[in-house]
């Protein structure tokens, strides 16, 4: 704000006279009173003695050097010129060094002054400034014109698409024949260190082009590029890189090559499965209700409490679907009297076996001998499935008839271990949404979705036809899967949540679950390979392989963890290359997969995210994939816990075990290293920079890992779910009060009301939620209250109100289909730095939770580091200093 | 004039169901969401002005002007948040009920011509809301007023008495067809819903299976601050801020809205909700 300048000397005058007055009872009292008066003012706790003084000198200083006013203004600019990083008017410890540092830093230094410049220097500074907005202009031009490339791109591709020469066959295998012999040509030719760096500079700006302009074309183009440059990286490991003639260098060589084969083969399996996402939308159900098919709902459980099965049986009930054509089972392996009660009371079906084999796969089986419904449709007893479910999912079958599979994907409202622990639940996407969110709807493209377990419906003749559920394996639903396509039976994905469900509650059972996942896809990998076998398109060859082989990642990862060991320990030249080469090839190999990678999964994976994932469960995957592998009939199906609590917060030893043991074995490396960069011969520097820098990025990914075994507290049982829902409180006395729930779970809703004020604590009241004209009464009592917000827990509720609640709030249609607003994109430098910084965390974690004694260290280390960057002396620039500012000092 | 004046009565299907009630709180509604409102009492209890903050000695009133000859617009008063409306009048020493009936049957187009002539006041573009409360049947004011209507709303409770009623009144309709303009039949619109009893909530299930969509998807609940608020001379727009009434006739308003074909904004209907 601008004043005059009397107004301005006035405040002077009073800001100085108080600063005085202050200064005197600051002397004059009792320390012990000037503490309690003045701790509000400084703000320091107790036995802050530096505090104190500094702030008596303080007050001195703005005393006693009470300069006349235009001085003192004209002073007031100088210091702020000279001293940028000084606040005068607030005393720290460290400006006992970071002035005399400056001062003696003014003495030396010239001050900038950009009016002031040779010719030269000023012709060029301005071309240096041009180049360095060359890139961003030239960005800008390339994205504020995306549509029009768009467009014009868009019209190219049709032109070229819709030519008649295509029709040929002739034509068709003679560009081919071209195209792949210019890919070989680009991938095999070897190239001198300047043609390999301007290559590959071409391709990195087309990619960069190509990755403003939106639509499918261009990321096919931006596939190409990515294969080409990851296929010439890997031509030249297995060309050039192997050292032949060192027994040890050439097998730990290999040993890195296969990972890195394996870890190409993914990345191009992976780019053919998602290369153009089928975005399948419902089909619409004839009018007439006659015509909708009868449905077989299985809800199986083994040990789940009958709390998690309630609500999923009472949103079963209540789909929107023929109450005649519709029966609804719960398969009870646990055999509790509880349950048949339950259903009992409830009116739907019971049933259990006489054994328990083969699991749920069995469970099942059993089921389906026992009914007749022309669809069969399965929730996992934690999945509540949407009303709309039926309805949006039945349609393609009555269209295709030989279609057998339609899986919708898995939803889950409470978060899963890595969300809770890195505190990332709902903003950054977390480790199921690539399947389902890209995987699927990629395998859709090709007919090759396959059956999750749960949230699907199958039709039942190819089901009976395939001998129903497989049992062969521990993942029987892909295997099921696998048998009708190999039938000739279509598959179809709809990516419209349906149904949600309870995440694993803890890292161990998570660990667990996936375990399953992998061993299972070994097993079919080994007993029933999609690659060989009849029936199947080389597309669903594809797919499948790669959903197989994706679990395989275990032992790669390993050995990408401990690769720069082989060097920094053992000094073996894994790579025999100079590290300018091995930059050259790598660098773009990374970015080019990164780029692309991002455009395709961004909204489902953030970049650097799966290595963390991956870092986690690497090294418990490597043993149930290869024993699978090597014996198939071995383990057994394992029950995914969920629905617990994690009641205190804890760090799993047991699981971050073979972590702490890499991360160990990186350090060791990276004193290694050190020792090298120093001590080592002068050629190796670069290597040792190289492998420094792969292990220290090693060292973050691991302390992600780190991160997520520290558990933080898990105290719901029932989840929250935002979701604004209106509603209304009726209060004892008549009155009705009109509210929006906030959030809901089935214990207790949490609800904004404009006008609290005739709420009162432990209060009974009723909360009402509406459909259409039908209204349904909770009764509760008020939990918590604050202004705005009501929090309020139900009162026993009866299995009627039970069921109406699930039917207002977790079965409404559209109860997931905003899930993800709001979420930011994917920034792959932000993404990475975000990765890295939950590296440092997990390792703070560790800290916390073995040495809490070297906090307080770790926290004045932090507080040095940031000092020392204060301290550090700046150059004064004096370039647009013209006049005196007064600027204010409060 | 360029664009028609939308015509709303509000009747009962029998005394006492509330339809001043209705009319004052839809009027209030359509002023909130933003629309010019004018509100006729054609009932000869002369109660609507208490909603409108209007004293209750004030005698002056469109039926009286109107059988004395006086200036129709001299009976046009305003309330406190804006709302225009038209007071019936009280004059003890005469049957102005009659008196309106006779000037109705001479003057058959006034009511069309008169609303007409506030649109041409007020905008080319916007229509304007007239409500009506009219006087539940047999009445001649009734009768001139559905014949000038847009919409007309038959407000009943969730009882027995007035399913019974109701159940009369549609099929009198159903014989002798519809008696409005431009054919729109009659919409039933449940008030004073208590969900929580199962009586009313069986009544209300009944009445979607009889009528189907005749029967408004929204009812006005039974909330006390109705009542409190006319306690003290307001409606629920002025004086129950928060309470589930005065949503119901917001949606009760946006159902109209919706009715006659107008976008309601949006950002208004999230504010509904806060």
């Amino acid at each position: 704000m601008e004043h005059t300048v009397e107004r301005r000397f006035q405040l002077h005058l009073f800001r100085k006279l108080s600063h005085a007055f202050l200064f005197i009872l600051h002397c004059i009292l009792k320390p012990a009173v000037a503490k309690k008066l003045f701790s509000r003012v400084i703000g320091f706790k107790k036995g802050q003695f530096t505090k104190t003084i500094a702030y008596r000198w303080q007050l001195i200083w703005n005393t006693v050097f009470a300069l006349p006013f235009p001085i003192q203004e004209r002073m007031n600019s100088f210091m702020q010129v000279y001293y940028p990083h000084i606040d005068w008017m607030r005393w720290h410890w460290y400006y006992v060094i970071s002035i005399p540092l400056q001062t003696i830093w003014l003495l030396i230094k010239k001050p900038i002054d950009r009016h002031q410049v040779s010719i030269h220097r000023k012709l060029f500074h301005q071309g240096w400034a041009a180049t360095k907005k060359a890139p961003r202009r030239w960005i800008h031009w390339s994205r504020s014109h995306a549509t029009s490339h768009a467009a014009t791109f868009a019209y190219i591709i049709r032109k070229i698409a819709s030519n008649r020469i295509w029709q040929f066959k002739l034509t068709r295998y003679a560009f081919m024949f071209i195209a792949t012999l210019l890919g070989i040509l680009c991938i095999t030719i070897p190239f001198s260190f300047v043609a390999q760096a301007l290559f590959l500079v071409a391709l990195w700006v087309i990619a960069l082009w190509l990755r403003s302009i939106p639509g499918p074309v261009p990321t096919l183009v931006m596939i190409t590029l990515s294969i080409i440059v990851s296929t010439r990286y890997i031509w030249w490991r297995a060309t050039n890189t192997l050292n032949y003639d060192d027994m040890i260098d050439f097998g730990l060589g290999i040993g890195l090559l296969m990972a890195e084969v394996y870890a190409w083969l993914i990345l191009i399996l992976g780019y053919i499965q998602t290369s153009w996402p089928l975005h399948r939308a419902p089909s619409v159900l004839p009018i007439d209700q006659e015509e909708w098919p009868t449905v077989d709902l299985f809800i199986p459980t083994y040990n789940e409490p009958l709390s998690v099965v309630k609500p999923t049986t009472f949103s079963a009930m209540g789909l929107d679907w023929p109450k005649e054509k519709l029966n609804i089972y719960i398969l009870d392996d646990g055999k509790r009297d509880e349950f048949r009660q339950f259903a009992e009371e409830v009116g739907v079906g019971y049933m259990v076996r006489p054994d328990n084999s083969y699991a749920k796969a069995g469970n099942l089986n059993h089921a389906l001998q026992k009914t007749n419904g022309e669809f069969v449709t399965i929730f996992d007893c934690d999945h509540i499935p949407t009303r709309s479910f039926l309805q949006v999912t039945i349609g393609w079958f009555l269209k295709d008839q030989k279609l057998a599979l339609m899986q919708t994907p898995h939803h889950f409202f409470s978060p899963d271990p890595f969300e809770r622990n890195l505190n990332s639940f709902r903003t950054v996407p977390n480790e199921g949404e690539l399947f389902y969110g890209l995987i699927q709807a990629g395998n859709d493209l090709w007919n090759a979705t396959f059956f999750c377990g749960s949230c699907a419906v199958l039709r039942r003749d190819p089901l009976m036809e395939v001998g129903g559920i497989a049992t062969e394996t521990v993942t029987e639903d892909a295997h099921t899967a696998l048998k009708m396509h190999r039938l000739g039976y279509t598959s179809a994905y709809i990516n419209l949540p349906q149904a949600a469900g309870l995440a694993t509650e803890s890292l161990s059972a998570h660990i667990g679950q996936r375990i399953r996942w992998a061993r299972g896809m070994a097993q079919i990998f080994r007993v029933d390979n999609p690659m060989f076998g009849k029936g199947l398109t080389w597309a669903q060859r594809i797919c499948y392989s790669n959903a197989m082989l994706h679990f395989f990642y275990g032992f790669p990862r390993l050995v990408f963890m401990t690769a720069p060991l082989a060097f920094l320990l053992m000094h073996a030249y894994v790579i025999h290359a100079s590290a300018i080469m091995i930059a050259l090839y790598v660098i773009p190999h990374i970015v080019h997969s990164a780029l692309t990678n991002s455009r395709i999964q961004g909204a489902f994976r953030h970049s650097m995210w799966a290595e963390m994932y991956e870092a986690v469960l690497a090294w418990y995957i490597v043993r149930p994939t290869t024993v699978a592998i090597l014996n198939p009939d071995k383990g057994k199906f394992n029950v995914t816990a969920k629905g617990g609590l994690v009641e205190h917060e804890y760090f799993d030893w047991m699981i971050s075990r073979p972590y702490i043991m890499l991360v160990l074995m990186c350090v060791i490396g990276f004193f290694f290293g050190i020792y090298r960069f120093f001590y080592g011969p002068a050629d190796e520097v670069s290597t040792v920079v190289i492998n420094m820098v792969w292990i220290t990025y090693n060292l973050l990914i691991l302390g992600g890992a780190v991160a997520v075994a520290a558990e933080t507290k898990q105290v719901r049982t029932a989840h929250r779910v935002t979701f604004e829902i209106p509603a209304y409180l009726r209060i004892p006395g008549g009155k009705l009060i009109s509210c929006m729930i906030e959030d809901y779970s089935e214990t207790g809703l949490g609800i904004a009301v404009t006008n609290g004020d005739m709420l009162t604590m432990h209060q009974s009241v009723d909360v009402v939620l509406q459909r259409g004209l039908r209204d349904f009464t909770f009764p509760a009592h008020v939990v918590h209250l604050e202004p705005g917000h009501v929090g309020i827990n139900f009162d026993e509720l009866t299995n009627e109100q039970e069921s109406q609640l699930i039917q207002c709030t977790f079965a409404r249609a559209d109860a997931w289909m905003y899930w993800n607003d709001g979420r930011k994109g994917d920034k792959p430098l932000a993404s990475m730095k975000e990765v890295l910084s939950i590296g440092v965390r997990g390792y703070v974690r560790l800290i916390e939770h073995t040495m809490p004694i070297l906090l307080p260290l770790l926290k004045s280390m932090g507080k040095m580091l940031r000092a020392c960057l204060l301290v550090l002396p700046r150059t004064p620039d004096i370039t647009n200093v013209t006049i005196t500012k007064f600027e204010s000092n409060s | 004039v360029s664009i028609d004046p939308r015509t709303i009565v509000v009747q009962g299907v029998k005394g006492g169901v509330g339809t001043t009630t209705v009319s004052a709180h839809l009027a209030a509604a359509l002023s909130d969401l933003g629309h010019q409102v004018y509100v006729f009492d054609f009932c000869r209890q002369n109660s609507l002005g208490l909603y409108f903050g209007l004293s209750f000695n004030e005698t002056k009133g469109l039926a009286v002007q109107l059988s004395s000859g006086g200036d129709w617009q001299d009976a046009i008063f305003q309330s406190f948040s804006g709302i225009r409306f038209f007071p019936f009048g009280a004059a003890f020493d005469l049957d102005l009920n009659a008196q309106l009936e006779q000037f109705f049957l001479s003057n058959p187009m006034w009511l069309t011509e008169h609303c007409q002539l506030l649109q041409a006041q007020h905008s080319d573009t916007q229509p304007i809301y007239c409500i009506i409360d009219a006087p539940r049947y047999p009445n001649g004011i009734a009768d001139t007023a559905i014949a000038a209507a847009d919409l007309v709303l038959d407000v009943m409770l969730p009882d027995a008495a007035s399913y019974a009623c109701m159940i009369k009144r549609h099929a009198y309709d159903m014989e002798c067809g519809v008696t409005e303009k431009n054919n729109t039949q009659r919409r039933y619109l449940l008030n004073g819903y208590s969900p929580t009893l199962e009586l009313e909530r069986d009544i209300c299930d009944l009445l979607q299976t009889d009528i189907g969509e005749l029967i408004l998807p929204v009812a006005i609940h039974q909330d006390e601050h109705i009542k409190e608020s006319i306690a003290q001379k307001q409606n629920a727009y002025e004086g129950a801020l928060a309470s589930q009434a005065r949503r119901d006739f917001t949606l009760l308003a946006t159902w109209t809205l919706a009715y006659f074909g107008e976008a309601t904004d949006s950002i208004k209907m999230t504010s509904l909700h806060r």
